[in-house]
């Protein structure tokens, strides 16, 4: 981040719903562009990509001949493509081919944990060049993007969901301190973090009080003594004073703001509990546990009781894709046993393999990945399946949501490396992000870089924070090629 | 590969570990620029965990309050609750904020039953409850100040909205007070560089670290005397909360001995899930049983055949049951010995296919022995593979894996003492061959000062004596105590004489806890 947590904090206090009212900021609406306050949420899945049976293709399976096309003038439909899942959803997604973590590559200073491929995981919204410390801490001044805009945008929740998955080095979220924050697994406890159990949807026809004075009070009692604690500690242990003082304060409302937002109805009640737990138990459960939590994270965003989220479908263990019946019946029970292991077997010896071999990897490998897509887009029909109670236009949820789905790290001739990236953004970039494209970032071949840091400021700008112009690693923010957003992506 | 087969394992010496990253205690705190020796932490602020946070909101309004959903700091070695990572900020407040809403809006809802007041919508009402609930909830006395600013706040908020709102306001303020969420250690202001903790801080630890829950009359009435400071008087309050240290003994193995996978495992290898409720319910009454009620050791908790289970858990031990419900079992004694061979750990470290060695031996070498070991993004399997095939024995991919020359220098410790316990499948059942090959089961290993021993139950019994086991259990424990890193015994003052209580006094755990809260460094804080 290139502001202060002082600034940071004003920012906060200056009523940044209000922000999110105020939809395009300046930049170009068209007559049918969704009107709702822009969401965002982060997919991941695990297990990286190989880019070349991701992207789309022309119908004669040559890649694409330009630099940015539409995708309704290209395919998924060809065989072992990762992507064939989302062919209907064309219009409603952009893939961004090139893209790199960079930072992790910049060795700025010591004592960083960039370890390969995996701990890319956290980079990837940190934007930071790897974890400080062993547990996957990123340190002070590194938090993750749906940390920040959460706390820009000032919605009750911030979630960060898991189907299963959770573990200190393969977190998504990460506090202004730059330390993990645990997903939830269970999507009944996800729902729980959004709504109380009291809570009942806001009646848009009944009479509003104005609380927000009597709100101010409460939440700014013993200012005083605050202080003065606050200087009775070490920096460590006043800097949570601090976050307290800051957090309150983001929290109180500005007066005439309330639940006159709606325009629609929320539905969703305290009560109104997802009978879906946790255990995974074998594959079969992922799609449903998967559906589950976005569908509470769907809720949440309509209701206003979320702006940012995190979604992160499965680690690379327990290795639930090793039982997928399209995996095994690409003949990788032959090659390697009945034992075999998605991540080790097929992952990393996708590399080293050739011939035949090679080509039942693949179809095994790729066949994973797809299934991984048909999770994602499990995410997007919840999105899509609710009309945005906050949106006059009638567009859904996911009209009005950002999407950015990636996985750990990308392929270039290996496993595991810092390049090519997969990034897929999908729903509401429809007001400030450009859909329904394909988009080459890079010549493919060669050795340029496309900082994925660029990316986390486009997603900033889409979700009106234009102010920001650097997102990610502290040494790295006077670098030119690691500021501004990716231009090819913004309206 | 027969050459191999035949080959003693052998735990090398320590010493030869040098490649393998970490000491026995992985060293002492990791604050730069103090000095390792000084176990003594800084003045602090330590927020309730989300446990404590629901048990104190039973204890103000009753147990159909609404309790608030909030998130956990990060883990440290497992362990939560810890003082340093846990806190409010922009990403959780609002989890606070609606949480204290919806109690503040119950407490309304309730009115003079909440509030303890005679007729609920008049000033006598809150005068009432201005008079008990700020200190309750504080748990220590409450200033003038504070009580005239929360009094300001129900009169402004009642001038310009109902009764309810204006009532509900006082209690949310309250609540969202760090005063509340918080427990503070900062001891006098004044300018020497160590100061004591005053004795309401001093209930406040004593309470929450023994059993999760506030300080109750007694310590309150020990705090309002002044006597907290005294070390007799901390230890007659401590083996007193011993009665009610179940859920924090329990909460403390569960987390040194990294057993919250026992859900997602138990599902993994196909466990009906209410077994694997009964493995958890069995290790609770074990821990409770044998720590709490029995005041018990080390030893008993690594050796005793005896628990509790109900008839399904005792059929799939194999053991007679006597009858209905949770009952006392005997297990054979020749397959079973305590904590380390019950279903609820073995399960938390199984695994279908080969893996269980690997995950059993790295939980005690690494995890229970304090040896801190960077994961490594390496293929190690498939190298394996090519090194000894596809029809390798366990054993040989043990002794294949040790050679190797990165994983190796740990894999060489550690997995022996994973192929120990290579007579329980990765479900937890007692196995005599693979079900994969028919291979016969192999548990002789050596292990280093013991010589050659033979599966878990001798394997149990040697840890119990160990010193790297010991020591790790009482780091572990001060941290989880402490909620912070005190340091290894092998540096750090503190924890080094609290080894040496639990090693006199035959690995008691009672005492273990006494001497630690005797300590000085438990009621001192360095200032900033």
């Amino acid at each position: 981040m290139s502001i202060s947590r002082r600034d940071f904090a004003k920012l906060l206090g200056a009523g940044a719903l209000g922000a999110a009212l105020a939809p395009g900021l300046g930049r170009r609406v068209t007559a049918q562009a969704p009107m709702g306050p822009v969401r965002f949420l982060a997919v991941r899945t695990p297990h990286g990509v190989d880019r070349d049976w991701w992207i789309p293709r022309n119908g004669d399976g040559t890649e694409p001949r330009t630099d940015d096309e539409a995708l309704s003038g290209l395919t998924f439909d060809y065989d072992m493509a990762v992507l064939a899942p989302l062919m209907a959803w064309r219009e409603k997604i952009t893939i961004l081919d090139g893209l790199d973590t960079q930072c992790t590559k910049e060795s700025t200073r010591g004592g960083v944990y960039p370890n390969h491929g995996h701990n890319e995981q956290g980079t990837m919204l940190t934007g930071a060049q790897g974890p400080a410390d062993r547990e996957g801490n990123f340190g002070a001044g590194h938090p993750s993007l749906d940390f920040v805009l959460h706390a820009r945008l000032g919605a009750p929740a911030l979630l960060t969901a898991a189907v299963e998955g959770t573990g200190t080095w393969k977190c998504m979220s990460y506090d202004d301190a730059g330390r993990f924050r645990q997903p939830t697994a269970d999507p009944r406890m996800v729902f729980r973090q959004a709504f109380p159990e009291g809570f009942v949807p806001p009646d848009p026809m009944a009479p509003t009080v104005d609380y927000a004075n009597g709100e101010r009070r409460i939440f700014g009692y013993d200012q005083a003594a605050l202080e003065a604690l606050e200087g009775r500690l070490g920096e460590r242990e006043a800097e949570k004073i601090r976050a307290h003082i800051d957090a309150m304060a983001a929290l109180t409302p500005e007066p005439g703001m309330g639940p006159g937002m709606f325009v629609g109805a929320c539905t969703t009640s305290g009560s109104d509990v997802p009978g879906v737990g946790p255990n995974v138990g074998d594959h079969t459960n992922v799609p449903v546990i998967t559906r589950a939590h976005a569908d509470v994270i769907t809720q949440a965003f309509a209701c206003g009781r979320a702006r940012c989220a995190t979604l992160q479908i499965l680690n690379d263990y327990p290795n639930y894709y090793t039982d997928i019946p399209e995996v095994r019946a690409s003949g990788v029970t032959a090659l390697f046993g009945d034992g075999y292991r998605f991540h080790e077997d097929l992952v990393h010896s996708y590399w080293g393999a050739s011939g035949s071999e090679l080509e039942t990897i693949r179809r095994g490998y790729l066949a994973g990945l797809r299934w991984a897509t048909s999770n994602f887009v499990q995410v997007l029909e919840a999105l899509d399946s609710v009309v945005d109670p906050m949106d006059p236009s009638g567009g859904t949820v996911l009209d009005n949501t950002v999407v950015f789905w990636h996985n750990e790290f990308g392929h270039d001739g290996h496993d595991a490396q810092h390049t090519r990236h997969p990034a897929v953004i999908a729903g509401g970039g429809g007001r400030t992000l450009r859909l329904g494209r394909y988009l080459r970032l890079r010549d493919i071949a060669s050795s340029e870089r496309v900082p994925h840091n660029k990316l986390l400021v486009s997603i900033a700008h889409a979700l009106g924070q234009t102010d920001i112009d650097f997102f990610g690693d502290r040494d790295l923010a006077d670098r030119a090629e690691y500021r501004g957003p990716l231009e090819p992506l913004m309206v | 590969m027969t050459s191999i087969r035949t080959l003693p394992l052998v735990l090398v010496a320590l010493a030869l570990g040098a490649g393998c990253e970490g000491i026995i205690g992985d060293g002492g705190r990791n604050e730069p620029g103090t000095d390792p020796m000084d176990p003594r932490f800084e003045a602090r602020v330590w927020r309730l965990s989300p446990l404590q946070l629901e048990a104190e909101i039973e204890r103000l309004f009753g147990p159909d309050a609404p309790a608030p959903t909030v998130p956990p700091g990060a883990a440290e070695h497992g362990l939560t609750n810890i003082a340093g990572t846990a806190r409010v900020d922009t990403g959780n407040a609002g989890t606070f904020v609606e949480g204290m809403r919806a109690v503040g809006e119950w407490a309304a809802a309730n009115g003079a039953a909440a509030a303890r007041c005679e007729s609920y919508g008049t000033d006598a009402c809150i005068d009432t409850f201005l008079g008990w609930f700020p200190e309750a909830a504080f748990r220590g006395p409450v200033t003038a100040a504070e009580q005239a600013e929360l009094r300001a706040v129900f009169d402004r908020n009642r001038a310009d909205y109902d009764y309810d709102y204006a009532f509900a306001s006082v209690v949310r303020a309250v609540l969202l007070s760090p005063r509340f969420l918080y427990r503070y250690e900062l001891g006098e202001d004044s300018d020497d560089p160590i100061v004591e903790l005053d004795d309401y801080e001093i209930a406040n630890l004593l309470a929450f670290s023994i059993t999760d829950r506030a300080p109750d009359a007694e310590l309150l009435a020990a705090a309002e005397a002044g006597t907290l400071r005294d070390p007799d008087v901390r230890e007659a309050h401590a083996r007193r909360l011993m009665d009610r240290s179940d859920g924090v003994w329990q909460r403390f193995f569960w987390e040194w001995l990294e057993m919250a996978t026992l859900e997602s495992q138990g599902n993994e290898v196909g466990l009906p899930p209410a077994l694997v409720d009964q493995m958890e319910e069995e290790y609770e009454t074990f821990v409770s049983r044998v720590v709490v009620e029995n005041r018990g050791t080390l030893r008993e908790l690594l050796t005793s055949d005896q628990t509790w289970a109900r008839p399904e858990l005792a059929e799939y031990y194999g053991v007679d049951h006597p009858g209905d419900g949770l009952q006392p079992v005997t297990m054979d004694p020749s397959q079973r010995s305590g904590l380390l061979t019950q279903g609820a750990w073995l399960v938390a470290h199984g695994k279908d296919g080969r893996a269980n060695v690997v995950r059993r031996g790295m939980a005690v070498f690494r995890d229970a022995m304090c040896r801190n070991i960077a994961p490594l993004d390496i293929d190690l399997e498939a190298a394996l593979m090519e090194l000894v095939g596809p029809d390798a024995t366990v054993r040989e991919i043990v002794v294949a894996r040790g050679e190797d020359g990165t994983c190796g220098a740990c894999h060489r410790l550690a997995d022996p003492i994973g192929l120990a316990f290579e007579s329980f499948a990765g479900d937890g059942r007692w196995q005599t061959t693979y079900a994969a090959d028919g291979n016969p089961v192999e548990t002789d290993i050596t292990f280093p000062g013991a010589g050659e021993i033979d599966g878990a139950v001798d394997l149990s019994l040697i840890l119990a004596d160990d010193d790297a086991f010991r020591s790790c259990l009482v780091q572990r424990f001060a941290h989880f105590l402490m909620g912070g890193e005190v340091g290894s015994p092998e540096v750090v003052r503190w924890t080094g004489e609290a080894r040496q209580a639990f090693l006199e006094s035959g690995g008691n755990f009672e005492e273990l806890l006494v001497d630690l809260v005797r300590d000085p460094a438990f009621i001192e804080r360095r200032k900033p």
